[in-house]
């Protein structure tokens, strides 16, 4: 084909009439740059594309409408002036797929056409690639040679074949595409069930290699090309795809040490003359790298949470306690003054204070200050949450709250402070708690990213143990780990959650060092996903708390610091603001002193993410349906 | 046990496996039905089930070795969508509510009209009507638990995890009404059983389900 052919498809362009294949988060590189976007197979009318669309650097509207796209011959060796331009091409002119190791190992694939070599596209996971494949063997026929498929154009795919037979008789356009939308569905099942047949191989064994860099490829024949080694090759069928993961484990930093407890001595000195806190951020970088020190929480506490400002002098300090208490008092009569015949009247109440009187009968009660019948601080905690039912109406008390709150009445042994302290804390994970789950099944999407980028080998064990939900992790997350570490463990746990001087939901590292703690006895020992939500369950207490922060902290450095962080992670977890991606490996300062925290708000509200494009687009709700629709039916 | 010599060496026949899974309101005593069987303790302030929790444990009756996947799910209506994941798929379930408590009865009808619509059409339900160590405080008379229960075929017991009665019972009962097809006989067509307390030491210890 010439490029004529290929131009002659710029003309009037069809609307889409198929969408057969869609992936999300799909990376465009030219030279060292990278644009995220969406990458589709699809139909209109009578002619198959392939097209991406980035996300957001690149105005379509601006540039061309949707119509005139045009088949935009990208030259790899080119940097395009403004932003990456949307590409499609049609199907038909398709020569090859390649699957090429990407930086680090992540798939990706380089298409051929008839007239141009596309950029090197990079995909979320390997089994979009293998989706993508499968999709495309209904229209192209492709003859396998080591990791390339070469397009048979003498043969037809199985689309166009339908086509023929059916078109030629007398069955409408409609029943045409009612039959081939139930053979794609067909298709698509037979993939998700087939998933398992990835293979997952060469891990590591293509450690040091030279790793070839789109851009920086002259020729089909120049392109590193390994040939895994024959005791590792599986031997696909004729013509089958086999796919492998080339992707090597992110490498184990060792751990950050922990620093010195942040102690009394050292809080003196944080005090101007009127009892303001000053110097906050290298008080808050201590705590963080090194814990409070335990007589010291009941100080430094309320500044974490958020009962007293930082800047606010010891006069304001007492008269804010002073105001605070007078709210408490008059968030209690509020319920306390219900009368026994308002009561039988209001369900929401009854239902509200049934569920806090059970709850919290059963909260630590092996700590000795709530062991025993008739505890009396057992009353006090319900007394709180009841409280705090009145203060946040529209929450309520949910299962979970009393884990939150016990540990603070136990540090202040005093309700109106661990009642304010409280407060604190919700308003922080308060999202964690709401009806529709959102936050938490958001938290558990952006896990599993994190262990995908991390750990390719577990995580495809936990995909093919239909785990990958990571619903086994759904405790810790809840309630900040709090039934996983006991004593001072849990306080020291949660102090460094709250001064993380990164803009990140550090809870998410903290849950992925653990998992790569465990990885080798899940994926050892073969476990499915009641192994794992047991295994997992009972780790609590039996976490080692300065282990588990000293590797959260290097993996996190070491996460930041990779030239290749795909773009949910760059996004929405790092929330790093699009920089080229060869620029973001010098970013990495091992120093925590760099300031690098910007108030959230502000960050969330330019920074565009794959959440604000599409609702129903995100990668992580198709988690959540996933999760909802998932069988954990352990294997048989 | 069989005392007939094995053809088949020291192999023991597999135990059949069941997903059970435990559903009612939040503290009728769920997991401390599930805790009273497989370790055969009591907390008298068991804590709350937040997410879900897995465990194992096997019973035999009449010859046939049965082993329960258990699924213990939170109660709270707010978890009520996780619900789902955990019965999808499950032979067996448990609905549990609380004799001294009306409201966790009626709780329980409505699983088991979630479990008519949304569960496997062959699952085995039985209805447990829990502390009854508490039964001078009673709200739910046995007769009401009773006439739903047969009114909807359902096995019915009232259990306390606390002192143990009819725990174990509940669980023989819902193995008694599951399929007993052989996943693969001995040469004899016999089954072997697996020593109980053993079973039972290691089910409460990871990794050891389902895999063996």
């Amino acid at each position: 084909m010439t490029d004529n052919n290929d131009t002659e498809e710029l003309e009037e362009l069809p609307d889409v009439t198929k969408r057969f294949y869609e992936e999300y988060d799909v990376e465009l590189f030219y030279a060292d740059k990278g644009t995220s976007g969406t990458f589709a197979v699809l139909e209109r009318g009578e002619c198959a594309y392939i097209e991406w669309t980035p996300f957001d650097s690149y105005d379509v509207n601006n540039h061309m409408s949707f119509d005139e796209w045009g088949v935009i011959a990208h030259d790899s060796t080119k940097e395009p002036s403004v932003g990456m331009p949307p590409l499609r091409v049609p199907i038909s002119t398709i020569d090859s797929i390649k699957q090429e190791i990407g930086a680090r190992g992540r798939a990706c694939i380089i298409i051929s056409t008839s007239s141009q070599r596309l950029p090197v596209i990079y995909f979320p996971k390997l089994d979009s690639v293998y989706r993508l494949v499968q999709c495309l063997k209904r229209f192209l026929c492709f003859i396998r040679e080591r990791d390339t498929l070469v397009v048979d154009h003498s043969r037809a795919g199985l689309h166009k074949v339908m086509k023929e037979l059916e078109l030629d008789g007398t069955a409408t356009s409609n029943q045409v595409y009612k039959k081939i939308a139930v053979d794609f569905q067909d298709v698509y099942d037979t993939t998700l069930s087939g998933l398992s047949k990835v293979t997952n191989f060469l891990r590591g064994s293509v450690v040091g290699k030279p790793v070839s860099r789109p851009g920086a490829q002259t020729s089909k024949t120049a392109v590193t090309n390994p040939t895994p080694p024959e005791h590792l090759c599986h031997r696909p069928a004729e013509g089958d795809f086999e796919l492998y993961d080339l992707r090597k484990p992110l490498d184990r930093a060792a751990p950050v040490a922990r620093d010195e407890m942040f102690t009394q001595a050292l809080w003196e000195t944080h005090f101007d003359s009127e009892g303001r806190v000053c110097r906050v951020k290298e008080l808050q970088d201590r705590i963080f790298g090194g814990g409070c020190h335990p007589d010291l929480r009941q100080d430094v506490w309320p500044f974490l949470l958020n009962v007293y400002p930082w800047n606010s002098t010891l006069e304001e300090r007492a008269a804010i306690m002073e105001q605070k208490k007078k709210e408490y008092e008059v968030l209690k009569n509020q319920w306390k003054s219900i009368s026994p015949a308002q009561m039988k009247r209001f369900q929401l109440y009854r239902d509200r204070e049934a569920l806090v009187e059970k709850d919290v009968l059963r909260t630590d009660r092996v700590l000795e200050f709530y062991r025993g019948e008739n505890n009396p601080h057992i009353a006090d905690l319900y007394e709180m949450l009841m409280t705090y039912c009145q203060y946040n109406f529209d929450l309520g008390y949910v299962q979970g709250m009393s884990d939150l709150l016990s540990p603070l009445y136990l540090l202040f042994k005093d309700k109106l402070m661990a009642f304010w302290a409280f407060v604190g804390y919700m308003d922080m994970v308060e999202a964690h708690f709401f009806l529709d789950q959102q936050k938490i099944q958001g938290k558990l999407a952006d896990l599993s990213s994190l262990v995908y980028y991390c750990d390719s080998e577990l995580y495809n064990h936990l995909e093919k143990e239909d785990s990958s939900n990571f619903f086994f992790c759904f405790r810790w997350l809840l309630i900040n780990f709090k039934r996983e570490f006991r004593g001072d463990d849990i306080l020291e746990l949660w102090e460094v959650i709250w001064t993380c001087p990164y803009n990140t939901d550090y809870t998410l590292f903290i849950a992925t060092a653990i998992l790569l703690q465990e990885r080798t006895p899940i994926i050892q020992k073969k476990m499915c996903f009641a192994d794992i939500l047991r295994y997992i369950n009972d780790l609590s207490q039996h976490i080692d708390l300065r282990e588990v922060l000293g590797n959260t902290e290097s993996l996190f450095h070491n996460i930041r610091s990779q030239p290749d962080i795909p773009f949910n992670i760059r996004t929405n977890i790092l929330r790093i603001a699009e920089t080229p991606l060869s620029s973001l490996g010098s970013q990495y300062n091992p120093n925590r002193d760099i300031a690098e925290k910007t108030p959230e708000p502000e960050t969330a509200d330019h920074l565009i993410t794959s959440r604000d494009l599409d609702e129903s687009r995100d990668p992580a709700s198709l988690l959540v349906e996933n999760v909802s629709n998932m069988s954990l039916d352990p294997p048989q | 046990m069989s005392g007939r010599p094995r053809q088949n060496g020291p192999a023991q026949a597999k135990a059949l496996q069941f997903k059970l899974v435990l559903l009612g309101e939040s503290a009728v005593g769920k997991s401390s039905l599930v805790l009273r069987f497989v370790k055969g303790q009591f907390h008298e302030y068991q804590e709350t089930t937040i997410g879900a929790a897995f465990l194992t444990q096997t019973v035999t009756v009449d010859g046939v070795t049965v082993k329960f996947e258990i699924w213990d799910t939170a109660g709270q209506e707010r978890y009520h969508s996780l619900a789902p994941m955990y019965y999808r798929g499950a032979q067996a379930a448990i609905i549990v509510y609380d004799i001294t408590n009306r409201d966790t009865f009626e709780r329980a009808k409505s699983w088991v009209k979630e479990l008519d619509r949304q569960a496997r059409k062959d699952i085995v339900i039985a209805l447990a009507g829990n502390k009854f160590d508490l039964s001078n405080k009673r709200m739910v008379e046995v007769e009401e638990g009773s006439a739903y229960a047969q009114e909807h075929n359902l096995i019915f017991m009232e259990t306390s995890a606390k002192t143990g009665d009819n725990v174990s019972n509940v669980f023989v009962e819902i193995a008694k009404m599951l399929p007993k097809v052989e996943p693969k006989p001995n040469n004899n067509g016999q089954t072997v059983r697996i020593d109980d307390n053993q079973e039972a030491q290691n089910g409460g210890g990871p990794g050891c389900c389902s895999k063996n």
